[in-house]
């Protein structure tokens, strides 16, 4: 016994109260097909063909070319085929505002009993269109994966709780691992997979789980497993996720941080650097300034300075400004020494005016001046420039000996190690002495190997005295 | 425990975080009195009253500074556009507003808003009523673009996006809006954000999808079963921030992978996993990484739409082609 339909005007527009019929394209009688055209009508904003709801055929025009239909009100009754596609159960589209009250000025009055339908009609869940719905009850099922059972939701927590699922104590039936173990297991750690990847959030969102305690870090090599994202936990491992050792190597050792330009200090220091390296033929020599004979506790600093400032008299070539281009040397009477600071946006080397006029405790004052200035950023640009020799006392973190950088016009730069105790040969026998590494970089242009050794005589001889 | 659809699933969610929460609120239009174009939020404006449903406007771009300015001050609104399509008056908001809130305040301020909206075609609608766009937030920093696809997952994942400090756009597939229903309890439970639901497991090929294609995709995979191709299904979920590792993983175990998505193929979301997978497991593919998706047109209407949408059809043929080239 096939079913009888009647077909209510959906709403063509959105929210419109009525449309007016154009054609029927599908005569009493006739057979149609599930959405093919069933008859044009003209709206206030278009002319629009309506396709049939149903597969069946048309029992009934509920109104002819001309006449107007009211939304909601009955305009077709159908005769459905049984056999033919039929869209799935409360689809039928079209709007359903509260019934409306059926005023047609329709030459055929719509029948009481479909309009009483109309205002019946079971609410079918969307204002446009037509979704389709059914009642069929579906549940996902547990996969097994490795020989594990749980379902997709239950995995999902399990990886953003980092718990790795094989070593979770299922307590569902059939040894299926359940939500409340994944739970467990991540609040007691007992099952922490190994940190992946820190690929993480292109989003700011913070994750409202908090990672598993006693997570297991293993740091892989460089070029070891993908790359992570230099963002969140950059923490690396050997091991995917399933804790299977990963196969994919990259093809080359990729860099895994963004390229950052550089700024300020380091921008200048990156400049100098290279054209310090380009143009200066530079040569090193060291010794080592033996201390034994130091009374009492002194600034080695100080020291050091006062050293410098011998040698600058007794060899002035070290001294002075040298020109490549013009191939002058300017040989200075003073000693301005530039002393390299290290702070974390670069290196600055500001200079300490008159060396060679100051006495330990001024060096002191000078040195400790300037290191505030620069810390504080409050040093003038003009007294980061212009010294005639330098210092860089790299000995206070660590090295011994180093090859440090000549920055022209300069052509000497003396390096301080660290200060170390040593064993030393002396006259019958061996002594243990307090030892200061010394490196004299200059630039061979300028000066004589000669005059670079005697130089540096000088600072081991004035180092060695005793106060 | 009641058996309900996907739609029921998010009044459930809204419902449940209403009664605990009275700083989760509700608007947009037609969401009070009439329950909502869909019927998403039937029933609440009764429970909790007009102050916690308000009707607004037609005007999204209302809607949507309302919701920042609300999260902005504590609240935490769950906002609705009726579709998609209108979700773009919304977008200045939500793009130079709610993503950013965070990271202009330098973490002062957060945006735990919600913007919801019935997502993709397949329904019959008319023009800008079956859009799925979700690229389109995708790029935005900031922002989670969160996808559920089954009634169970769009309870527990709009639980999650309304407790969530930042802001999340919630696209409901409004084509599988009524298409099944599932057993979910109704206990507060969130599923977790930002990973992949692994619905299916498989050794042979990937088969990566999100939103309404679930359905055909895991037809796609009971087809190829039946061909003794062993399938597995990933259900994206949370499409930003990505969880990559788990399909990492998985191509690394398959070796091939068809992605699966409703919106036009260029640029389309589907782009970036496959570029992921270029990047970081070309060494495990045995194929290339091959892309089912809608045409690279506007939605076209009803008498044509079905032929947007990747059809069972259309994942099994490109499966088949990615496993007959390696």
């Amino acid at each position: 016994m096939a079913e009888n339909k009647t077909f209510h005007l959906p709403d063509l527009g959105e929210g419109l109260p009525d449309a007016t019929i154009v054609e029927w394209l599908v005569k009493e009688g006739d057979s149609v097909k599930l959405d093919a055209p069933l008859v044009s009508m003209e709206t206030a904003k278009a002319v629009v063909e309506v396709p049939s709801p149903f597969t069946g055929k048309l029992l009934k025009q509920h109104g002819k070319a001309g006449d107007v239909i009211v939304t909601g009100a009955p305009l077709a009754e159908f005769e459905l085929d049984p056999r033919g596609k039929q869209r799935a159960e409360n689809a039928a589209g079209g709007h359903h505002h509260a019934p409306t009250p059926v005023a047609a000025p329709a030459p055929e009055p719509a029948p009481a009993p479909a309009a009483a339908k109309a205002a019946d009609r079971e609410d079918e869940g969307t204002v446009v269109g037509a979704v389709a719905s059914s009642n069929e009850l579906r549940t996902e099922q547990a996969g097994s994966v490795g020989g594990v059972k749980a379902v997709p939701a239950v995995r999902a927590m399990a990886k953003k709780l980092k718990v790795d699922l094989a070593r979770v104590q299922a307590t569902g039936a059939g040894g299926v691992v359940t939500m409340q173990d994944v739970k467990n297991a991540a609040a007691s750690g007992t099952a922490s997979l190994p940190s992946p990847s820190g690929r993480g959030a292109g989003g700011e969102g913070s994750a409202s789980v908090v990672p598993s305690p006693g997570a297991a870090r293993h740091h892989g090599a460089l070029g070891q497993g993908r790359q992570p994202y230099p963002m969140g936990e950059g923490t690396r491992s050997t091991l995917s996720q399933s804790g299977k050792p990963m196969r994919t190597t990259p093809p080359t050792v990729a860099a895994t941080g963004q390229p950052e330009q550089l700024k300020g200090v380091r921008r200048n220091m990156a400049r100098v650097m290279a054209q310090a390296h380009a143009e200066v033929v530079q040569t090193t020599i060291v010794d080592d300034a033996d201390l034994h004979q130091w009374l009492g506790k002194q600034d080695i600093t100080a020291r050091t300075i006062r050293a410098i400032v011998a040698a600058c008299k007794a060899e002035p070539a070290l001294n002075a400004w040298f020109d490549g281009q013009n191939l002058t040397v300017t040989r200075h009477p003073h000693v301005d020494l530039g002393i390299a600071v290290d702070t974390p946006d670069g290196l600055f080397v500001p200079a300490l005016r008159n060396a060679d006029m100051l006495d330990a405790r001024g060096l002191r004052e000078g040195i400790n001046r300037l290191r505030a200035q620069v810390e504080d950023r409050s040093i003038p640009a003009s007294e980061l420039t212009g010294y005639t020799i330098s210092l860089s006392n790299f000995g206070m973190f660590a090295g011994r000996y180093g090859t440090v950088v000549v920055v022209p016009p300069c052509v000497a730069i003396v390096g301080v190690g660290k200060l170390s105790h040593d064993v030393v040969a002396v006259m019958g026998g061996i002594e243990v002495h307090r030892r200061l590494p010394i490196s004299l970089t200059f630039d061979h242009r300028a000066c004589t190997g000669g005059e670079a050794a005697r130089f540096l005589k000088v600072i081991l001889d004035d180092l060695a005295l005793p106060q | 425990m009641a058996a309900i659809t996907l739609i029921e699933g998010v009044t459930q969610a809204l419902a449940y975080e209403m009664k605990h929460d009275p700083s989760v609120v509700v608007l947009g239009e037609d969401v009070g009195v009439n329950g909502g174009v869909f019927r998403a939020t039937q029933g609440l404006s009764e429970k909790f009253g007009e102050w916690r449903v308000f009707d607004t406007p037609l005007d999204e771009t209302t809607i949507a500074g309302l919701t920042v300015g609300l999260a902005a001050q504590g609240m935490k609104p769950v906002a609705e556009a009726q579709f998609e399509g209108f979700i773009y008056p919304m977008m200045e908001q939500i793009v130079c507003h709610a993503a950013r809130m965070r990271n202009r305040t330098r973490g002062r301020i957060t945006c735990p808003a919600v913007f919801r909206a019935p997502w993709g075609g397949g329904i019959h609608a008319p023009e800008h009523h079956s859009e799925a766009n979700e690229h389109l937030f995708t790029n935005v920093p900031g922002l989670r673009v969160v996808l559920p696809s089954s009634p169970a997952r769009a309870y527990g994942l709009l639980l999650a996006a309304i407790r969530d400090p930042d802001p999340v756009v919630f696209f409901e597939p409004k084509r599988i809006y009524r298409q099944y229903k599932e057993e979910v309890p109704d206990d507060g439970e969130a599923l977790p954000l930002d990973v992949c639901f692994v619905l299916r497991d498989g050794t042979d090929i990937t088969l990566v999808t999100w939103g309404a294609e679930v359905k055909e995709t895991l037809e796609a995979a009971d087809a190829l079963a039946k061909e003794g191709i062993s399938a597995e299904v990933i259900d994206v979920a949370t499409l930003t921030p990505l969880d990559f590792d788990t399909i990492a993983e998985s191509v690394q175990k398959t070796g091939r992978c068809v992605i699966v998505q409703e919106a036009p193929k260029t640029a389309g979301f589907g782009a970036e996993i496959a570029a992921r997978i270029a990047e970081e497991c070309l060494y495990d593919l045995l194929a290339p990484v091959v892309r089912v998706a809608g045409w690279d047109i506007h939605t076209p209407l009803f008498r044509l739409e079905q032929k947007q949408l990747p059809s069972t059809a259309r994942i099994v043929a490109a499966a088949k082609r990615v496993l007959a080239a390696g």
